[in-house]
């Protein structure tokens, strides 16, 4: 994945840092990936490794109090979005750049209805409105394959299941014809016969519309088919970054190989118990020093616990890289 | 208004008692103007004007009473007294038998005529003690009222009573005659629904707002008449009253604080009226609750306060000193009773020849007129060795009620002012009365207040109201605090209100200039 | 819904009762006794002790009770003991006055803390949020009748903008009406926007943590829309119950404000009626008060369902 001029988005050296009242906490800390045209990138890794927040840096919705500060380079279309004021910004958000939120429950508005809820998207971004907007909205919500759309849009989202709610939050998402999605964790609060609907569907949707998406996922096994490349977070690092086939054949990383040796698979019969990773996330406020897995790590040594790994490349051509003392090289196996 | 102050000096004597702001400096008083109306603003409400009904009677109602209902005679500015719905008032030699003579074509504001029946029935009705014996009580002596003819009314008494021609130039709400038809069949509205011969007519009351009044059409002496209207209305809050009064809200603003008549008498833009009369803020001692029943433990109490700082403390140094009910603006006033002066070393030689170490009780209301002289006696009694502790009981009938019963040692109270000083001393120190309060037995003071109650000799009563005053100084039942003063300030259009008597705005000839 | 209205007019009555009985105990325990501030000062027993025969004081506790409950039944609360007017009648003058009072009150108070609490909200933590926040909990804690005194200082005494004391009726002025209302509505409004203010900043703030408000930061909406359009409406229910909880609370605000006002209101009479210990009119007042509670307590119930389509079900 090497700088393209065509890139979509280029993100270089992001950092995001929290100014809390026990300290400063780096969320995302120097962060850079791209993304071309209609590609999937996956971003796996534990919760607490900054994935979340680094998909609200990208669309710019951190709080804008100064308890947030973002420094690098997000650009988009060969804008810098960090440097765009915020008026401007608006007109990217929910248009070029929209978002899917993990809890359907949670990230559609419960006294609002749906046909509201899509609506102001299609009126701030398209101008549309009245029977012109209603008329899209149900298109949109039939795209998304919700039945009876006319009379959904007067429904509040309490009145849907889990995953038809999610279907909404896609249609809204896709409202306003974004180039890119940012898929925040989409299936994690759904019932797992839903999950690949939901996948499949946001699949079908970024094929169709030549629409890139930053696929986000504890479980390497949603992303895994799914994304053109995947890169890995750990405690806010970026640790891996390969191919989708390059890192399921050959990861490099030990925290990916726990990974994926703990991912659930969907064929796994039910109640197959997971292998999780021994040890706790570390504490953001006070980092470990050196590779920050190291305290969790089968292979740590010394200078794993003195110096911080930068990442390199595994293969000729650059597009597989890590960041390890101590590669695991031929230990990575399918999963 | 100096010049006034000054006049009245001249004519009356020492001090100021009565009107000032009445009239405008040096110009004679220019003619009544009909028209226009009037708000007069206070702080309690009207009660009602069924005296069976409301049994007592605030001094809001008086003064709405006064405007529906004429009193018999009136008095002028010298406390003359002047005929109104009645033209006489004779005596038999006795003393035994009156008779008073109506005006001829009086009517009431029904237009029916204001007949002898009338008066007789009201009286009967009120002396009916089946209906309220405190009632019967008050008019001592007055056995029946009947009607001899048309306009003849003979009162007949049991023994001789000095006070009783007053009754009828009395602001009592006891004298106020309705059309005998009405009493009897209005029922519980009579409070409600007056019908009196007087200058005005209630035409609404908002209760908790104000009642308003408009002229009375069949009124025998239309010249009396001035306003059209005349409201009054209730405002508890004295601040609020004394903003309203500035900003024009309200003509008359009844009853203010000390520190607002300092202000008003400051403020062109209003005038202000005065009047020192009868009556004063006392503290009542039970004498018969030891160490309270020795004289010198009383007289060491008396002597131990510096009422001059009171009067400063408490009233803004607005006010007079008492030294008997009756001020120096009183006919009855008696100039020297040796009322105790300020002496501390006295208080002290007295307490130290009682020679028991002295505490009290002193029962207060936790209000500011209230609570800032009972921490300042405290702290002078404190001076000369005596201890207190204050009692403060909320609110009117709970605070009345211990001493009622003799349930307290030392309390605040007040003397009314009533027009007769039988009234204010026979029931309250007269030691076979009911009512008295402090529990004193003194032969004097009885021999005194019965010379009062039965001589008719007005001079005999002036002396032995004198003997009273002298004799009270001395057994110290009562300890005299404030004269009672009385105040309303008023925009400057305001003209014709009598002196302030017994506290009372009179109304009903009242007029204004237009705004 | 019906069996919901049934519930309702069944927690009235009982609330009713529980309240017309307390009333009546709590006042039979204060001392004073109405019989002497009927008579004053020169009260004999003997007239006491009339006087209580004529008012029926001298019944037992439980009969006189049953009598007024029976009574109530009719819709008759029976007569003053003072001026012996309808207690019906004077409560049927009174209430508009009040409840004119009330809702006014309740507005400012709501069209103060609505945007204020909103904006705090939205600038939680901030120099100018932490001010407003202090100067509301100042205001809390200032009486109303200092907030009375002062408004009428300003307003009607040096600017002369506005009437000082009084009330004209609706019908007869609805624009003398309101304005001898602004200022009595305006002290009790000041005196009870802090809380409004308070609770609506802090639910607001949740709801500002909410996915749905960043789902709307990422549709590119403006903060005005957000906040107003997306935030306000969920945060606004524990508003609504402290709203309601107050206007029914404003009678505590309408005894002093009346008062000082020279308004003809519920509380003033109230206020008229304890002191001097006239029992009929106290329970007559209670009574409807508490009524009003209940029917207010109601609204808020029916507002709530239109707020939130979740509980209309």
């Amino acid at each position: 994945m090497t700088k393209a001029s065509a890139a979509l988005l280029d993100v270089t050296g992001l950092r995001t840092r929290f100014h809390t009242p026990h300290g400063i906490v780096q969320a995302v800390d120097g962060v850079s990936f791209s993304i071309q045209r209609g590609q999937t990138v996956g971003i796996v890794g534990e919760s607490g490794s900054g994935k979340s927040v680094l998909a609200r840096t990208i669309i710019g919705i951190l709080a804008k109090d100064g308890s947030v500060t973002t420094t690098g380079c997000l650009a988009f279309e060969g804008r810098d979005l960090l440097k765009l004021p915020e008026r401007e910004m608006r007109d990217v958000r929910g248009k070029d750049i929209a978002m899917v939120f993990q809890d359907p429950m949670s990230s559609l508005n419960p006294v609002k209805r749906i046909g509201a809820q899509i609506g102001e998207v299609l009126k701030r971004h398209l101008g549309l409105r009245g029977r012109a907007a209603e008329t899209r909205s149900a298109e949109l919500l039939a795209s998304v394959g919700i039945s009876l759309p006319a009379e959904r849009l007067r429904q509040y989202p309490h009145q849907l299941s889990g995953g038809m709610r999610q279907r909404v939050a896609i249609a809204v998402a896709l409202a306003g014809e974004p180039k890119l999605l940012i898929a925040d964790e989409p299936t994690t609060a759904l019932d797992v016969t839903i999950q690949a609907q939901i996948l499949d569907l946001l699949r079908r949707q970024q094929l169709a519309r030549n629409m890139a998406m930053i696929l986000i996922s504890h479980d390497l096994g949603v992303i895994a088919g799914r994304a053109d490349a995947v890169a890995v977070m750990y405690a806010g690092q970026m640790v891996e970054r390969a191919s989708t086939r390059s890192l399921f054949h050959s990861c490099c990383m030990p925290y990916t190989q726990a990974l994926i040796r703990s991912a659930p698979k969907l064929p796994d019969p039910p109640h197959t118990r997971l292998r999780a990773i021994p040890g706790r996330p570390p504490d953001m406020l006070r980092p470990p020093a050196g590779c920050r897995f190291n305290p969790r790590c089968d292979y740590a040594t010394d200078v794993c616990r003195a110096t911080q790994p930068m990442l390199s490349a595994a293969d000729a051509d650059g597009t597989h890289l890590y960041a390890c003392w101590h590669p695991v090289g031929g230990h990575g196996v399918l999963p | 208004m100096r010049c006034i102050r000054e006049l009245v000096g001249l004519t009356v004597g020492a001090f100021a008692f009565a009107l000032i702001g009445l009239q405008p400096c040096g110009a004679a008083e220019p003619a009544p103007r009909d028209g226009g109306s009037l708000i007069m603003a206070t702080r309690g409400q009207v009660q009602g004007f069924d005296p069976l009904t409301t049994r007592a009677a605030n001094r809001e109602t008086t003064m709405a009473g006064a405007l529906v209902f004429s009193k018999f005679f009136t008095l002028d500015e010298q406390g003359k007294s002047i005929p109104d719905l009645a033209t006489s008032l004779d005596n038999s030699p006795d003393g035994l038998t009156w008779q008073l003579k109506l005006r001829p074509g009086v009517k009431f504001s029904n237009g029916a005529p204001f007949t002898a029946r009338d008066v007789a029935h009201h009286f009967q009705r009120i002396l009916d003690p089946s209906k309220n014996q405190a009632f019967a009580a008050a008019l001592g002596a007055l056995k029946e009222a009947v009607a001899i003819d048309d306009a003849t009314v003979e009162f007949r008494l049991a023994y001789p009573w000095a006070a009783f021609p007053s009754i009828f130039s009395a602001d009592s709400y006891l004298f106020w005659v309705m059309p005998a038809e009405h009493e009897d069949s209005a029922g519980p509205d009579l409070n409600r629904r007056p019908i009196g011969a007087g200058p005005y007519v209630m035409t609404e009351w908002k209760q908790d707002d104000s009642i308003t009044f408009e002229k009375n059409p069949n009124y025998w002496n239309p010249n009396a008449q001035h306003l059209d209207k005349i409201v009054i209305r209730f405002l508890p809050d004295p601040t609020a009253r004394f903003t309203a009064v500035k900003t024009g809200d309200i003509d008359i603003f009844y009853e203010p604080l000390g520190k607002q008549v300092i202000e008003a008498r400051n403020d062109k833009t209003l005038k202000v009226m005065e009047y020192t009369g009868t009556g004063a803020y006392t503290l009542n001692i039970n004498t018969s609750s030891p160490p309270l029943d020795d004289v010198r433990v009383r007289q060491a109490l008396a002597y131990a306060l510096d009422r001059n700082v009171e009067l400063k403390v408490a009233y803004d140094g607005v006010g007079y000193l008492a030294s008997s009910f009756w001020g120096p603006g009183s006919e009855w006033n008696c100039p020297d009773v040796g009322y105790p002066e300020y002496n501390p070393e006295k208080a002290k030689a007295l307490l130290k020849d009682y020679g028991k170490p002295v505490k009290v009780v002193l029962q207060s209301q936790p209000t500011p007129t209230m609570t800032i002289p009972a921490q300042l006696y405290q702290s002078f009694w404190q001076k000369v060795g005596i201890e207190t502790e204050i009692r403060n009981i909320q609110g009117g009938p709970s605070y009345i009620s211990p001493v009622l019963r003799g349930d307290y040692q030392i309390a605040l109270w007040e003397v009314a002012d009533v027009p007769d000083p039988d009234f204010q001393v026979y029931q309250a120190f007269f030691s076979k009365s009911g009512g008295n309060l402090t529990r004193i037995n003194d032969p004097k003071l009885d021999e005194a207040i019965e010379t009062g109650r039965r001589n008719l000799d007005i001079d005999v009563r002036k002396k032995a109201y004198c003997d009273f005053s002298k004799e009270m100084a001395r057994q110290m039942p009562i300890m005299l605090r404030i004269q009672s003063i009385y105040f309303a300030i008023t925009q400057p259009r305001v003209h014709g209100i009598p002196p302030l008597r017994r506290g009372v705005v009179r109304l009903n000839e009242v007029w204004v200039d237009p705004k | 819904m019906l069996p919901f209205f049934l519930r309702k007019l069944l927690r009235l009555i009982l609330v009713l009762l529980l309240v017309a009985a307390a009333t009546f105990l709590l006042l039979n325990l204060l001392p004073g006794d109405v019989a002497l501030s009927l008579l004053g000062n020169e009260a004999t027993p003997a007239a006491i002790a009339q006087v209580r025969a004529e008012l029926g004081l001298d019944q037992p506790l439980v009969l006189r009770y049953l009598h007024w409950l029976i009574g109530l039944l009719h819709g008759d609360l029976g007569r003053s003991y003072i001026t012996q007017v309808p207690v019906m009648e004077s409560i049927v003058d009174r209430l508009p006055v009040t409840i004119e009072l009330m809702l006014l009150s309740q507005g400012f108070a709501l069209l103060l803390a609505v945007p204020v609490g909103v904006w705090c909200a939205y600038k939680a933590g901030s120099r100018i949020d932490r001010l407003i926040s202090s100067a509301a909990l100042l205001l809390l804690a200032a009486p109303v009748f200092i907030t009375a005194t002062v408004l009428m200082f300003l307003f009607a005494l040096k600017l002369r903008w506005l009437p000082s004391t009084g009330y004209v009726p609706f019908i007869a002025s609805p624009l003398s009406n309101l304005a001898h209302l602004v200022l009595p509505a305006l002290a009790i409004g000041l005196s009870e926007w802090p809380p409004l203010f308070a609770v609506l900043r802090a639910d607001m703030i949740k709801t500002l943590q909410q996915d749905y408000i960043a789902l709307a930061k990422a549709k590119g909406l403006g903060p005005a829309f957000i906040l107003l359009r997306h935030a306000l409406r969920p945060s606004s229910f524990t508003l609504v119950t402290v709203s309601g909880l107050q206007i029914a609370a404003a009678i505590t605000g309408a005894l002093v404000v009346e008062t000082i006002f020279g308004l003809p209101g519920v509380g003033r009479m109230l206020t008229g009626a304890v002191y001097n210990r006239d029992m009929m009119l106290v329970q007559g007042c209670v009574a409807v008060i508490s009524v009003g509670y209940v029917l207010i307590n109601f609204g808020v119930d029916l507002i709530y369902a239109t707020l939130d389509p979740r509980i209309c079900r």
